[in-house]
C-alpha cells in the first residue's frame, strides 16, 4: 500500500478561513507550500454574474473556478430569495469542487492533500449554505433538486469521512430520483447518469443496485449521447460488464465530440480515460485516435492540465526497466 | 622509438592485458569468501567482490547502507551463540540493504532502525531473502520490487509504518514461513502475479495479509495470488498512516484483504480475532479512488475455500463499520464483500458468516490449490544486467523517491528546483549526492549517498536532470 510522508500531511486538519477574497490555509508553519498553494486572489470589484460566468469558462484553472464560486456565492447572499441565482451559485461550487477532486484523484500520494482539504473545506462551507437555501425553496424544479444531489456527491467524495459519504450518496439517490422524475434530462443529462453511477457503485446491502444502475445508464446514454463524462463512464461500465461493442460505440462517440461542446479540461480528462479504456479493450486503433485527439487538444491549449500522477515513496507511473510512462 | 621497440612494447602491453583478463576470468570462476569484521565496512567488501562471491559478516554492529548491484552475491551473517551481525540505521540512515543485482542471497542479518527500507530489492531476479530479522521503525521492512523469481522465507519483520513484507510489481515469488507484526500490513502482494503466501504468522498488524491492485502504477493487473495455511490473528492495531494517504481509507481489523486482484485463492488459513472482518473483498476504487482506466478494479474469479474463522468482526472499524451500518448490522462477519466482480466463489457459505457475497457461486466440489507447491519458476529466469539508464531509474525509485517528488516539497526539496540549480551538470550533482552539504535550513540534512558507486551516482544524476519530468 502506498502512503505519503508524515511531513506532507502533518497539517491534515487544515481549516480554511476566509479573509475577504483571499483564502488561507492554517498550518502554514509546518507546510508553508500547502498554505501558499491554497491561496487565490480574485478580480477586484463588485461581483457580477457576467464576470462569474466568464471565470467559469476556464475549467482548467482551479483559481478561476474558485473565484467564480465565490462571486456567485456573493451574488446569492445579496439576494438570498433569488433561487435562480442560488442554484447557479451551487452549480459553480460543484464545478469547482469537482475540479479539485479531479486533481486530488491524480495526487496519488496525497502530496498536495493539505491544499485540497483547504480548498474543498472552504467551498463546502459556502456550498452547504447554498444547498440549505435551495432546500427551503418551494419550487419543485428538477435543476434545483439535481443541484442539491450533485453537491452532496461532490463535496463528500474525498472530503467527508466514509460514513458521511455513504449517507450523502443515499440522500443523493432520493433527490436524483425526484429530479429525473420531473425532467430526465436535467442538468444536461448529468442528473440521470449520476443516478445510474451511484446505483452501480454502491454495494447492494448499502442501497446500491447494479442492475438498476445499468438500466439507468443506458437510458441516460440514449437521451444525452453527447455528454463526454457520461460517454466515458458508460464505456467503463460496458468494459466491466464485458460488453466490448457497447464500449467501442461510446468511445467512438467520445472521439467525435468537439471542444466547443464541452469544457476543455473536461474533454481532455475524458479523452485520457477513454484512451486507457480502449487500451484495456485491446482496440489499438481507437486508443491511438483518442490519444491523438487529446494530444492535439493539449498542443492547442497548453494551459490544460496533463493529469500526470506524481511519483513518490517508491511508486511511480514510469516503468524503471523500460522507461515508459504509465 | 624504432619499429622493433614499438613491436616489443605492443607485445608487452598485449601480454599484460591478457594476464589481467585471465586473472579476472579466474577470479570470477573461483568464487571467494570475504570476511567482514566489526569496525570494517560491509559496503567495502561488496565493492571488492565479483559476481559469485560470498561475503560473511561477523557478529557486531555496523552502521551503513549496503548497495549491491552485482550478480550472484551472497551476503551471509554469521550468528554465533545468539550474537547477530546488526546493520543499524540509528534512525538516521534511509536504507539498510539495497540490491539491484540478480541472483542475490541475503541471509542471517539483523537489520534495524532505517527510516526508509530495511531490505529492498529493485529489479533483482532470482533472489533469496532468508532468516533475516528486519526491525522498524522503518517504512517498509522487506520490499522486493520489479523482480522475478524470489523466495522470502523464515524472516521476522516488524514495526513498519506500511507493510512489513511488501512484494510490489513482481512475478513468481514465494513468501513462506515468516512472522510479521506491528505494521500497517503484515504481508502484501501488490500489482504482482504468481505469488504464494504460505505458512506465515501475521499478527498484531492493522491488516494481516493483503492482495491488491492499485492504480497509477506501470503494471496494470494483479493475479494468481494464493494465501494459504497462514495464521492470521489479532490484526487490530490502529491504522496510523498519515491522513491524506491512500491507506487511510483501509480500516484496521482485517485478517485478509483482497483488493481488486483476480484469481486470488484464500485457503486453509486460521483467521481469528480480527475485529473488522476475517476476509474483506472489494474493488480497488473503494480504497483508492485514483482514476486509472487501464486497470480492472473489480476482483474476479477468486476462490474463498476452506478456512477456519473464529471471533472476527467483533468491533468493526472505518469503512467496514460504515457498510455494516448501512446494512443495519452492528457486528462484522467472517467474509465480507462489496459484491462487485465476476466469477468469484466460496465454499461452506452456510457455516461461514458472510455479507455481500450474494453473487458468489459455490466453488466446485473438492476445489483446492494443494497441487501447487510453489509459484517460483522451475529454473532461474534469464536476467540481463541493467544498463546505466535503467540503473538510474531504479536507484532513483529506491533511494530518492522516498524523500523527493518532482514539483512538491516532501522531506527534501522538489526535484524541479534541483534541476534549476544543476541544469546539465550531471557530474556536479553526482558529486553532491555523495557528499551533500546542508545549505537550506528549512529542509533536513540529506544523508550522504556515498555507498553508491560513482557510475551509479552519475546515472541517477542524469536521470534527474534529463529524464525525470513528473
Amino acid at each position: 500500500m502506498k502512503t505519503t510522508s508524515n511531513v506532507a500531511v502533518a497539517t491534515a486538519a487544515l481549516v480554511a478561513i476566509l479573509l475577504g477574497n483571499r483564502v488561507v490555509a492554517e498550518g502554514a508553519a509546518t507546510v508553508p507550500d500547502a498554505a501558499k498553494d491554497a491561496e487565490y486572489t480574485c478580480p477586484a470589484g463588485t461581483p457580477t454574474s457576467s464576470k462569474a460566468a466568464e471565470l467559469e469558462t476556464k475549467d482548467w484553472d482551479k483559481n478561476a473556478l474558485a473565484c467564480a464560486a465565490d462571486e456567485w456565492f456573493a451574488l446569492s447572499n445579496a439576494s438570498p430569495k433569488d433561487a435562480d441565482t442560488t442554484v447557479r451559485a451551487l452549480q459553480a461550487t460543484i464545478a469547482y469542487i469537482n475540479h479539485v477532486n479531479g486533481s486530488w484523484d491524480y495526487d496519488l500520494y496525497g502530496i498536495h492533500g493539505p491544499e485540497w482539504l483547504a480548498r474543498v473545506g472552504h467551498a463546502s462551507k459556502q456550498g452547504s449554505i447554498l444547498e440549505a437555501r435551495l432546500a427551503t425553496s418551494d419550487r419543485e424544479d428538477a435543476a434545483f433538486i439535481a443541484a442539491r444531489a450533485l453537491y452532496k456527491l461532490a463535496w463528500s467524495e474525498h472530503f467527508a469521512d466514509r460514513k458521511t459519504r455513504l449517507e450523502e450518496s443515499r440522500a443523493a439517490i432520493a433527490l436524483l430520483e425526484r429530479a429525473v422524475s420531473l425532467n430526465s434530462t436535467a442538468v444536461d443529462g448529468n442528473a440521470l447518469w449520476q443516478l445510474g453511477k451511484v446505483y452501480y457503485e454502491l454495494p447492494d446491502f448499502a442501497g446500491g443496485d447494479s442492475g438498476k444502475g445499468l438500466q439507468i445508464l443506458n437510458r441516460a446514454y440514449r437521451q444525452s449521447p453527447n455528454n463526454p463524462a457520461l460517454l466515458r463512464y458508460a464505456a467503463y461500465v460496458d468494459v466491466q460488464e464485458n460488453d466490448k461493442a457497447g464500449a467501442q460505440e461510446k468511445l467512438a462517440k467520445l472521439l467525435s465530440i468537439e471542444p466547443g461542446n464541452a469544457g476543455l479540461q473536461v474533454l481532455a480528462d475524458q479523452l485520457k480515460g477513454g484512451k486507457e479504456l480502449a487500451a484495456r479493450l485491446g482496440d489499438s486503433g481507437l486508443e491511438k485516435q483518442l490519444a491523438g485527439k487529446r494530444t492535439r487538444l493539449l498542443d492547442q491549449h497548453p494551459q490544460i492540465l496533463r493529469r500526470l500522477p506524481s511519483a513518490v515513496n517508491l511508486h511511480q507511473g514510469t516503468d524503471p526497466i523500460t522507461g515508459k510512462d504509465d | 622509438m624504432n619499429q622493433t621497440q614499438t613491436v616489443r612494447n605492443v607485445r608487452k602491453a598485449a601480454h599484460t592485458i591478457a594476464l589481467a583478463l585471465t586473472l579476472v576470468v579466474c577470479r570470477a570462476l573461483s568464487a571467494e569468501t570475504l570476511i567482514v569484521k566489526p569496525g570494517q565496512s560491509i559496503q567495502a567488501a561488496v565493492t571488492r567482490a565479483v559476481p559469485g562471491d560470498r561475503i560473511e559478516v561477523e557478529p557486531g554492529v555496523y552502521s551503513e547502507t549496503v548497495f549491491i548491484d552485482k550478480d550472484n552475491i551472497t551476503l551471509h551473517g554469521i550468528v554465533r551463540h545468539g550474537d547477530w551481525p546488526i546493520l543499524d540505521g540509528n534512525n538516521k540512515l534511509d536504507n539498510g540493504v539495497l540490491t539491484s543485482g540478480h541472483g542475490v542471497t541475503i541471509e542471517y542479518l539483523w537489520i534495524r532502525h532505517f527510516k526508509g527500507n530495511g531490505l529492498m530489492t529493485q529489479g533483482s531476479n532470482n533472489y533469496r531473502l532468508l532468516h533475516n530479522v528486519v526491525e522498524g521503525p522503518c517504512f517498509y521492512a522487506i520490499f522486493p520490487q520489479y523482480g522475478k523469481n524470489g523466495l522470502i522465507a523464515y524472516n521476522v519483520a516488524f514495526n513498519s509504518e506500511d507493510a512489513a513484507i511488501y512484494v510490489g510489481m513482481s512475478d513468481n515469488v514465494d513468501v513462506r514461513y515468516n512472522e510479521t507484526f506491528g505494521s500497517f500490513t503484515g504481508i502484501e502482494g501488490e500489482n504482482s502475479h504468481n505469488i504464494l503466501i504460505e505458512g506465515n504468522h501475521s499478527h498484531d498488524n492493522s491488516i494481516g495479509i493483503s492482495a491488491s491492485l492499485l492504480p497509477g502504477l506501470p503494471l496494470k493487473t494483479s493475479a494468481n495470488i494464493i494465501i494459504r495455511r497462514n495464521v492470521v490473528e489479532n490484526n487490530n492495531i490502529p491504522n496510523k498512516l498519515p491522513p491524506g494517504s491512500v491507506g487511510t481509507l483501509v480500516p484496521s481489523g482485517l485478517g485478509v484483504l483482497v483488493l481488486g486482484t483476480d484469481r486470488t485463492i484464500v485457503e486453509d488459513n486460521l483467521i481469528v480475532n480480527n475485529e473488522s472482518a476475517g476476509i474483506y473483498i472489494a474493488e480497488s476504487s473503494s480504497m483508492d479512488p485514483s482514476p486509472d482506466e487501464k486497470i480492472d478494479p473489480f476482483p474476479n474469479n477468486g476462490q474463498v475455500l476452506r478456512n477456519l474463522f473464529r471471533n472476527n468482526g467483533t468491533r468493526p472499524q472505518g469503512v467496514v463499520a460504515d457498510m455494516l451500518d448501512a446494512a443495519g448490522l452492528k457486528q462484522g462477519v467472517d467474509v465480507m464483500s462489496t459484491g462487485k466482480g465476476h466469477g468469484n466463489c466460496i465454499v461452506d457459505r452456510d457455516i461461514v458468516r458472510t455479507l455481500g457475497t450474494g453473487r458468489f457461486e459455490e466453488c466446485p466440489t473438492g476445489a483446492t490449490s494443494n497441487a501447487i507447491t510453489s509459484l517460483k519458476t522451475r529454473e532461474p529466469v534469464g536476467s540481463v544486467a541493467y544498463n546505466p539508464e535503467q540503473k538510474g531509474r531504479l536507484v532513483y525509485l529506491a533511494v530518492c523517491s522516498g524523500c523527493h517528488t518532482w514539483d512538491s516539497r516532501l522531506l527534501g526539496p522538489p526535484m524541479i528546483t534541483v534541476k534549476a540549480i544543476y541544469g546539465k551538470d550531471a557530474a556536479g550533482l553526482a558529486n553532491w549526492i555523495a557528499k551533500p552539504v546542508h545549505k537550506r535550513t528549512d529542509y533536513p540534512e540529506m544523508p550522504a549517498q556515498d555507498y553508491l558507486s560513482p557510475e551509479v551516482r552519475l546515472s541517477v544524476a542524469k536521470y534527474i536532470l534529463n529524464e525525470l519530468s513528473h
